[in-house]
């Protein structure tokens, strides 16, 4: 399943890209919590995706596979009993005169029983809980610094 | 036997109303999840979401804060606990680890079952296994056969070597002479029969009690093949099989895949023994079609078909690769299996199949209604019709000329299987008639250029039934199974009342009411006064090692054993009548619920009076008598099979051969590719017919489940190795909406091998899934591509009739 979005912020593209090593600024991002860094340097977190079947918890991985001040790839792994979400997140920022606009591409794979009933609703979820995240860790950027 | 045997046919052969319905309509059945437990606790599986990985990590610890937790079984305590289940097939592949979670620290194919969990009831189990996290290390996976046998090929059991099961060539007759002499070769590169399954009613319900007093597992469950399965259960856990009992009562279909049940079974028996209550698992639909069994996936390669001017089929040779998914659980017997008719319906004389069972990471395969041979006969049949088309015969005709004639009953195979009687062209002529063929073909041309295009296929199949396990040696020589036997138990009560008790297991089959049929025949009562036990009971003396309900038997079995059970009965009741009433047991009759002596009907003793008597008051026995009536008669039947000849592959191996000829006429919608069936007849030949009712249902369920497969089931996967059809939203099952009025007529064809000349049947599901490929093709036409696909939805009908597949095709002489 692929994904994409689009918003502009005011945070800096050199800030923008230290968002997902940074469990400081994600623990401000109201979806995730119990956020920490695990022993490979790794974010992990619950994520608590909002469904029309109501609030599912995942336990998730957030790796970030490369990081600079044009572009993110990070790697979500979320699970929850036998259900399974992978996304490759590609992201990029473009400076403005007034702020950074930011694009991202998502690859979403989903397995075990995400893969199956789930995969009618999965398409509105991720992206809204693709775009939620950044966007409100983007905000957050801003308050933390 | 004979059908005299039967002192009269009042019952046999008469439709009688099922005797089971009665509580079945009534909503009073006790199916798996109905049986009421006290302080049962429910299981849930925690199941891999990959096709391939490695675990890195259990973590239950955020279940055991929740209500409702009552524990867990991680596959580290099954390693300690179990040893893998047994495997069929010969080394190097016998170094595949099976267990009842995920074995050596992966899983290997989306469902698999990786933590079992309880809670205090099924909701609460749900919750805890929510919150159970295992972190996966991903591997590379392979979900296509052809893929699985390259070197490179990522490989789903490391300790094997390869994906290779199983490896083996049948040779029988000179293909290769016929195929340089024949006046004509058909080559086809490559057709394939896809994944689907049985979709029985009911998923399974394994109940497992624990009884720590006695060390003995009770299990509840529809189980298809009871004693196989307390083997394979025993071995595993390292516990006695008779300390397992496994009672089945009503069952929701089978068909063949339940067959696997052992392996969820077991981590419910270590989970009811770990925690020390009785424990139950409720399969979800998502978690049958995961794991609850696929039938065979096989592609076919270099096909080649010799064939004479004249129209005559000298045989054919292929390379075939059977993907039996990630764990071979009755496999590689599909390997062999697809032997019992190596011929189909035609008289071959040349048969080559390079034959390999291949390891994929996907769910694994079960025998599934007409197992490993539909796939086979799907083949010869798409090669009957792409013969005759490209040739230029008439395909009634061609088939006509090539079937079996029924003066050439009992048929020698290729191999040295016996077809045991049939009659083909009467069953074609009827099944042609059915559809108004002549009227078909009229409707076909008055639609040319109306944007609809009609087809007329003809699907030719057999069900052999009554294993010879002997064939069991056939893929590995070391395997100690041979023949076949039922076993069966009849008895007179306090009473007078007679029970039957059958090892064989019904799941929708109609046991009690065809039991009861033949058993009051030969006791001169009604099927009414007859119980016959529900279900099955491993520890009722009733069973013997093959006992269940698979492979076409019953009717031949499971009836022989009753049959022979009943005449040591009736000899019994022969000895106590005479002594009583002064005559020979031979001048004994039983007639009405009466013992009396033949043309003297003043001297008569009710079975009630029989029954006091023996239970009651032996010393009115002489002492010879007494000693030994017990009104109690356990017999087995033994299929009268030898061992196979394992250096040549030849031997009988199955001692029926029910046939089914179906003929269908169908609509395409050039625009859509939509199909519609407009008219479907189908001729059942299963010998002496002992309840025609419950044969037409069988045959309408078949063909049901035929019709459903070539159109809309479809087990397919993604390249992430994911399961696209894992519910009945994607999966769709054809319902009665989908489906024309079925017409039905029938050939009795007795056999000459079996107790009443009876076959087994209700495996005739192969016959739809060639009728129709066959009649897409006839609506395609010469002009568009060749139905190479056992499954053909919509899309790729679409992509038929704009080619294609032509250049796969060829005609080399």
């Amino acid at each position: 399943m692929k994904l994409s979005g689009t918003f502009t912020t005011q945070a800096s593209p050199a800030q923008l890209a230290r968002l997902s090593t940074e469990p400081r600024q994600l623990e401000q991002v109201t979806s995730l919590r119990d956020v920490a860094v695990d022993a490979h340097g790794h974010i992990r977190a619950i994520f608590t995706a909002a469904t029309p079947l109501g609030a599912i918890p995942l336990t998730t991985t957030i790796a970030t596979d490369r990081a600079d001040e044009s572009s993110s790839r990070v790697l979500v792994r979320g699970t929850r009993g036998q259900h399974r979400v992978d996304v490759t997140l590609e992201i990029s920022y473009q400076p403005t005169a007034t702020a950074t606009q930011v694009s991202w591409h998502a690859d979403v794979r989903l397995g075990g029983t995400g893969a199956s009933v789930a995969q009618r609703v999965a398409h509105d979820i991720a992206r809204n809980a693709i775009d939620g995240v950044l966007q409100q860790a983007a905000g957050q950027h801003l308050t933390l610094t | 036997m004979t059908m005299q045997d039967t002192a009269t046919s009042t019952w046999t052969g008469k439709t009688v109303p099922r005797k089971e319905d009665d509580r079945l309509l009534k909503a009073q059945g006790e199916f798996g999840d109905d049986t009421p437990i006290a302080h049962l606790g429910h299981v849930v599986f925690v199941r891999s979401p990959y096709a391939h990985a490695r675990i890195l990590d259990i973590d239950v610890s955020a279940a055991e804060s929740l209500p409702g937790y009552l524990g867990c079984l991680l596959p580290d305590e099954v390693d300690v606990l179990t040893d893998g289940f047994m495997e069929l097939q010969p080394a190097p592949a016998d170094a595949e680890v099976d267990k009842c979670l995920a074995a050596g620290g992966k899983v290997r194919f989306v469902g698999e079952p990786v933590v079992a969990v309880a809670g205090t009831s099924r909701q609460a189990a749900r919750d805890v296994a929510a919150t159970v996290v295992v972190d996966y290390e991903p591997l590379p996976h392979v979900v296509d056969a052809r893929r699985a046998v390259e070197p490179e090929a990522p490989q789903v059991h490391d300790e094997i070597g390869s994906n290779v099961a199983w490896d083996g060539v049948y040779d029988w007759g000179d293909i290769d002479a016929a195929l340089k002499s024949a006046d004509h070769v058909i080559e086809v590169d490559e057709l394939h029969f896809h994944r689907f399954s049985s979709t029985p009613l009911e998923c399974s319900v394994v109940t497992v009690s624990y009884d720590a007093g006695i060390d003995t597992f009770n299990l509840i469950g529809g189980c298809a093949m009871p004693q196989i399965t307390t083997l394979m259960m025993a071995a595993a856990m390292r516990h006695p099989a008779e300390k397992i009992r496994i009672v089945s009562k009503d069952f929701g279909g089978s068909f063949g895949v339940k067959i696997g049940m052992y392996v969820p079974a077991t981590a419910v028996a270590l989970l009811s023994r770990k925690l020390g209550r009785p424990m139950r698992w409720t399969e979800t639909r998502t978690e049958h079609h995961w794991m609850g069994g696929h039938g065979n996936e096989r592609w076919f390669h270099n096909v080649k078909m010799a064939v004479t001017s004249e129209g005559r089929v000298l045989g054919l040779s292929y390379d075939a690769l059977d993907d039996v998914g990630a764990y071979t659980r009755y496999e590689p017997l599909g390997a062999v299996i697809w032997t019992q008719v190596a011929n189909a319906c035609y008289q071959l004389q040349h048969l080559k199949v390079h034959y390999r069972s291949i390891y994929t990471n996907k769910g694994p395969v079960h025998p599934n209604r007409g197992y490993s041979r539909l796939q086979h006969m799907w083949l010869v049949e798409r090669m009957m019709d792409i013969a005759a088309h490209r040739l230029g015969f008439d395909p009634v005709q061609f088939r006509l000329q090539n079937y079996v004639q029924p003066e050439q009953y009992p048929y020698e195979t290729v191999n040295g299987c016996v077809y045991d009687s049939g009659n083909l062209p009467l069953s074609l002529e009827k099944a042609l008639d059915l559809i108004e063929y002549d009227d078909a073909r009229r409707l076909q041309r008055e639609s040319a250029g109306t944007g609809k295009r009609i087809g007329i296929g003809i699907g030719s199949t057999l069900d052999s039934g009554t294993n010879n396990f002997g064939q069991a040696r056939l893929i590995n020589q070391f395997l100690p199974f041979s023949g076949n036997t039922e076993g069966g138990l009849v008895r007179m009560g306090v009473d007078g009342s007679v029970y039957t008790v059958t090892g064989g297991v019904a799941f929708g089959q109609g046991h009690e009411t065809t039991v009861a049929q033949v058993v009051a025949d030969m006791l001169g009562l009604t099927p009414d006064e007859i119980i016959t036990h529900r279900g099955s009971d491993s520890a009722l003396s009733a069973q013997t090692g093959f006992s269940g309900s698979y492979a076409s038997q019953f009717a031949v079995t499971g009836i022989g054993a009753i049959l022979n059970a009943t005449r040591k009965l009736v000899r019994e009741i022969q000895l106590v009548a005479a002594s009583i009433l002064g005559a020979t047991p031979e001048e004994i009759v039983l007639e009405g619920g009466h013992a009396l002596v033949l043309g003297d009907p003043e001297r008569a003793l009710p079975f009630a009076a029989v029954a006091g008597i023996v239970h009651f008051s032996p010393a009115d026995l002489p002492a010879e008598v007494a000693d030994e009536v017990g009104l109690v008669g356990r017999a087995v039947y033994r299929a009268p099979f030898e061992i196979p000849d394992l250096e040549r592959k030849r031997g009988n191996l199955t001692l029926t051969y029910a046939s089914q000829i179906h003929a269908c006429v169908l609509e395409i919608d050039e625009e859509t590719g939509e199909v519609k069936i407009l008219r479907y007849g189908m001729v059942d030949d299963c010998g002496t017919p002992i309840n025609p009712m419950i044969i037409q249902g069988q045959v309408h369920g078949a063909t049901v489940h035929g019709i459903s497969a070539a159109l809309f089931e479809h087990f397919a996967y993604d390249d992430d190795g994911q399961l696209l059809a894992a519910n009945f939203y994607d999966y769709h099952a054809a319902t009665a909406l989908d489906l024309p009025s079925l017409r039905y007529d029938s050939v009795v064809s007795p056999s000459p091998f079996t107790p009443i000349g009876a076959k087994g049947m209700g495996e005739g599901g192969g016959a739809p899934l060639h009728a129709i490929a066959a009649a897409i093709q006839d609506a395609v036409g010469g002009d568009g591509g060749v139905v190479l696909e056992s499954f053909n939805p919509p899309e790729r009908i679409l992509g038929l009739l704009n080619g294609g597949t032509e250049s796969t095709v060829r005609v080399l002489r």
